[in-house]
C-alpha cells in the first residue's frame, strides 16, 4: 500500500470507528452521563487519530495539538510554539481542528452548541458535560 | 490618607473584538478551507474560540496594575452589515476605559480603523490580529488628525506597552501642591525648575494646586478661636488633638527605631507637625505631590522661629510613594513621579555634581565626614575618574526596598540650634547597586535618563544638608554636559529602568537624553 492509500485507509477506519461511537449514543437503551463520556472520549480519539498512548492529557486543546503533531510528524511542542498553518481569519490549525470536532458532534448527534460554551471547555470531561446537557434537551 | 499615589494608579483596558461570519457555503479568493470549515456555523464556533484565546493571552500578558474590563464584541456577516447600534452599544465601555486592545482579522478589521475615527482612545492592535496588525495601524496613521494607535506582533510586547501607557496615566493623574511665597514658578534656589505651569500641564498632564506658605505655617499649631493671623475668622486645617497625638506616636516610633538619634524630641515633634499639616493640605486638595521653597521661606525667619525644616516632610512622603522635593523644585517632584511610575520604587533626590577633591584629598562636598572620605578613597583605589555625587537631606527608609524599612538614623539640620529633623540612610551598604537617574529639562522638552553605580555614602553622621551618595558614571564629561540641559537636582532609584523611562518619555512627546553606564 503506498502512502496515499495508507492515509485513505486510516481515514476510513477513523470515520468508521467514530460512527460506531455515535451510534452507541444514539441507540443506547438508557442514556447515562457515564456512557456519553465514554463514547465521546473514544469518538474524539478516533476523530483525532489518537491511540491510548497518545492521550497523555485530558486537555482538549493539547490533544488537538498532539493530533496535529502526529499528522505533520512534528513534535507537539513545535505545534504549540508556532501554531502552524493559520488562515487569514486568524484561526490556527489547532483551533480549526477543535471547531471541526464540535461541528461534527453537532451534525452527528443532531444537537446545537452555544459557541461560547464550546470555547469555555478545557477537558474531554467538559465536552462530555456539554454534549450530555444538549442530549437532555434533545430528549 | 486618601491620596492617590503613582503606585495606586491602574490602567483600564477594554478588549474590543471584531468578528465576521459567512452566511453561506462558498469558496473563492478570500475563502479557504474544505468541508465543514466552509459551512455556516463554523465561523461562530471559531470566533468563540478565538475570543477565548485572545482574552486568556491578554490577561496573561497585561502585567501589573492593569484592569481588564469585560470585552465588547462587534459582529458582521458577509452581507457587510454595519449597524450604528453596534457602535452605540460599545460607547459607554469605551468612554470608561484608558486604552483599547483590539482583535480583528480580514473582513472585520475595518472596524478598528473606523473606531479610530469615532473615539480618541489609544488603540493597540493585538498579535492575534495577524496581518491586520500591520494594515490597521498604517491605515489609522494615515487618517486626518491625531490618532493614537500601536501594534504588537508578540504577546510579550503588550505588557511593556501597557506599562508605558499606565505610567503616562500616572503623570496625567498627578496634582502637585505648591506652597508658595512669591508669584513666580521659579524659586530663589531652583532656577532650573519648570518655567511654565501651563506648558507642563499641556505637555505632561500634571496639574498644580497652591497654598500660601504663611497660611500653611499658621496651621501648624492648634486652632485659635479668632482664626489665624493670615485668615482671621476662618476655620482652617489647624492641628487637632488627634494630629498632636499622631505626632507623638510617630516621634516615639522614629526615635525607637533609629540606629542613632541626634535630634531633640521637641524639635522632632515640630518637624512632624509640619508633615501632618502638609499631608492634611494635600488630602484636602487631592494632591499627590508636594514642594515648598527653601530660601524664599527661610528668609521670612518663620522656620527659625518655629524651629523646623521641611526635610522630614519630604522623607516621610517619599517613603509612602509620594513625590516630595525641596527648594520648590517642581521639576524634581514630577521627575520623581515619572521614576515612581515606571519603577514602583521610592526615589531619593539631591544636588548632583561631578566630584572634585580638596587640597588634602577630601571629597569636595558639604560636610564630608573624614571616615567616609577614607571609605570612598579606599573603594575608588587608584581610579578616581568619573565620580559623581548626589546630596540632600531627604533620605528615607524605603530607598532600598519600597516595601520594607531599612535601618536609618535621626539627625538634625540646623547646626547652631539643632532643629530640623532629618532622616539618615547609610549608602555604604549599597556599594555596586545600579541606579537609574532622571530629570526633565525646565521646559519638559527633554528627559535626561542616566545610569550609574553606587560607590559609598557620606554625611550619615553629619548634621545639615549632608546626606550623600557617591557613584560612578560612564563618563563624567558626558554626564555633566547632558545634565546642563536639565538641572541640578536629579532623582534616583535602584535598578535598571532606562528603557521604561525612554518609552514613557516618547509616549509624552518628550525627547529622551540617555546616558548609559
Amino acid at each position: 500500500m503506498d502512502g496515499r492509500e495508507k492515509i485513505r485507509a486510516l481515514l476510513l477506519a477513523s470515520r468508521t470507528a467514530a460512527a460506531l461511537h455515535i451510534e452507541a449514543i444514539n441507540t443506547a437503551p438508557e442514556l447515562t452521563y457515564e456512557l456519553v463520556h465514554r463514547e465521546i472520549t473514544e469518538y474524539i480519539k478516533a476523530k483525532f487519530h489518537l491511540e491510548d498512548a497518545d492521550c497523555v492529557t485530558d486537555n482538549f486543546r493539547e490533544l488537538a495539538g498532539i493530533s496535529l503533531a502526529k499528522s505533520m510528524q512534528v513534535s507537539p511542542e513545535l505545534v504549540k510554539e508556532f501554531d502552524l498553518a493559520r488562515s487569514c481569519d486568524g484561526v490556527t490549525s489547532q483551533t480549526a481542528k477543535m471547531v471541526l470536532l464540535f461541528l461534527a458532534l453537532q451534525r452527528d448527534l443532531k444537537i446545537t452548541f452555544d459557541p461560547f460554551s464550546t470555547a469555555e471547555t478545557e477537558t474531554l470531561s467538559d465536552i462530555s458535560v456539554l454534549v450530555w446537557e444538549q442530549l437532555q434537551k434533545r430528549i | 490618607m486618601s491620596i492617590t499615589r503613582a503606585f495606586d494608579v491602574r490602567l483600564k483596558v477594554l478588549p474590543l473584538i471584531s468578528v465576521a461570519e459567512h452566511l453561506y457555503y462558498y469558496e473563492g479568493p478570500c475563502r479557504f478551507g474544505s468541508g465543514d470549515a466552509l459551512e455556516p456555523g463554523y465561523d461562530a464556533l471559531a470566533n468563540a474560540q478565538k475570543q477565548r484565546m485572545f482574552l486568556d493571552n491578554l490577561r496573561k500578558s497585561a502585567g501589573e496594575n492593569i484592569d481588564i474590563m469585560d470585552p465588547v464584541v462587534m459582529r458582521r456577516t458577509d452581507e457587510w452589515d454595519d449597524h450604528e447600534s453596534e457602535w452605540e452599544a460599545i460607547t459607554d465601555a469605551v468612554n470608561r476605559c484608558d486604552v483599547v486592545v483590539g482583535s480583528a482579522a480580514i473582513a472585520s478589521d475595518d472596524r478598528l480603523v473606523e473606531f479610530a475615527t469615532r473615539f480618541s482612545k489609544p488603540l493597540i492592535v493585538s498579535p492575534d490580529s495577524f496581518a491586520s496588525n500591520i494594515g490597521v495601524p498604517a491605515a489609522i496613521r494615515a487618517l486626518t488628525g491625531e490618532h493614537e494607535v500601536y501594534s504588537v506582533w508578540r504577546w510579550d510586547q503588550l505588557g511593556p506597552m501597557l506599562a508605558t501607557l499606565r505610567a503616562r496615566k500616572v503623570m496625567r493623574s498627578t496634582r502637585v501642591l505648591l506652597a508658595t511665597r512669591f508669584g513666580s514658578p521659579i524659586s530663589q534656589s531652583s532656577l532650573d525648575t519648570f518655567n511654565s505651569y501651563e506648558r507642563i500641564t499641556a505637555k505632561l498632564g500634571v496639574q498644580f494646586r497652591f497654598v500660601n506658605i504663611h497660611e500653611l505655617l499658621d496651621q501648624m499649631s492648634p486652632a485659635a478661636a479668632e482664626g489665624n493671623h493670615t485668615t482671621p475668622g476662618r476655620q482652617t486645617l489647624d492641628l487637632t488633638d488627634a494630629d498632636m497625638a499622631e505626632a507623638e506616636k510617630l516621634a516615639d516610633e522614629l526615635l525607637a527605631g533609629a540606629a542613632y538619634v541626634d535630634i531633640d524630641r521637641g524639635y522632632l515633634l515640630r518637624s512632624l507637625y509640619a508633615y501632618i499639616t502638609v499631608r492634611k493640605q494635600m488630602d484636602f486638595k487631592d494632591c499627590c505631590g508636594f514642594t515648598v521653597p527653601c530660601p524664599d521661606v527661610c528668609s521670612t525667619r518663620r522656620l527659625n522661629e518655629m524651629k523646623f525644616t521641611f526635610c522630614l516632610t519630604h522623607s516621610l512622603n517619599l517613603e509612602k510613594g509620594i513625590p516630595s522635593a525641596c527648594e520648590f523644585d517642581v521639576n524634581g517632584v514630577v521627575s520623581m513621579q515619572a521614576l515612581m511610575a515606571v519603577s514602583g520604587k521610592c526615589p531619593f533626590l539631591g544636588n548632583t555634581e561631578p566630584l572634585t577633591w580638596g587640597p588634602n584629598g577630601e571629597p569636595y562636598v558639604l560636610g564630608s565626614d573624614p571616615q567616609q572620605a577614607e571609605i570612598l578613597r579606599r573603594r575608588l583605589g587608584d581610579d578616581r575618574s568619573n565620580v559623581y555625587f548626589m546630596q540632600h537631606s531627604i533620605a528615607h527608609r524605603r530607598i532600598r526596598d519600597p516595601k520594607k524599612d531599612s535601618d536609618y538614623a535621626m539627625q538634625h539640620f540646623a547646626h547652631d540650634q539643632g532643629f530640623g529633623a532629618t532622616m539618615r540612610y547609610n549608602f555604604d551598604d549599597d556599594q555596586g547597586n545600579i541606579m537609574t537617574l532622571c530629570r526633565f529639562s525646565p521646559n519638559a522638552e527633554k528627559l535626561m535618563i542616566a545610569q550609574a553605580e553606587v560607590i559609598s555614602g557620606d554625611g550619615y553622621r553629619v548634621p545639615n544638608c549632608s546626606e550623600v551618595v557617591y557613584f560612578r558614571v560612564r563618563n563624567v564629561d558626558e554626564f555633566f554636559n547632558a545634565q546642563t540641559n536639565v538641572g541640578l537636582h536629579m532623582v534616583m532609584v535602584y535598578g535598571d529602568y532606562k528603557q521604561q523611562l525612554i518609552d514613557l518619555a516618547k509616549s509624552m512627546g518628550v525627547e529622551p537624553l540617555v546616558i548609559s553606564y
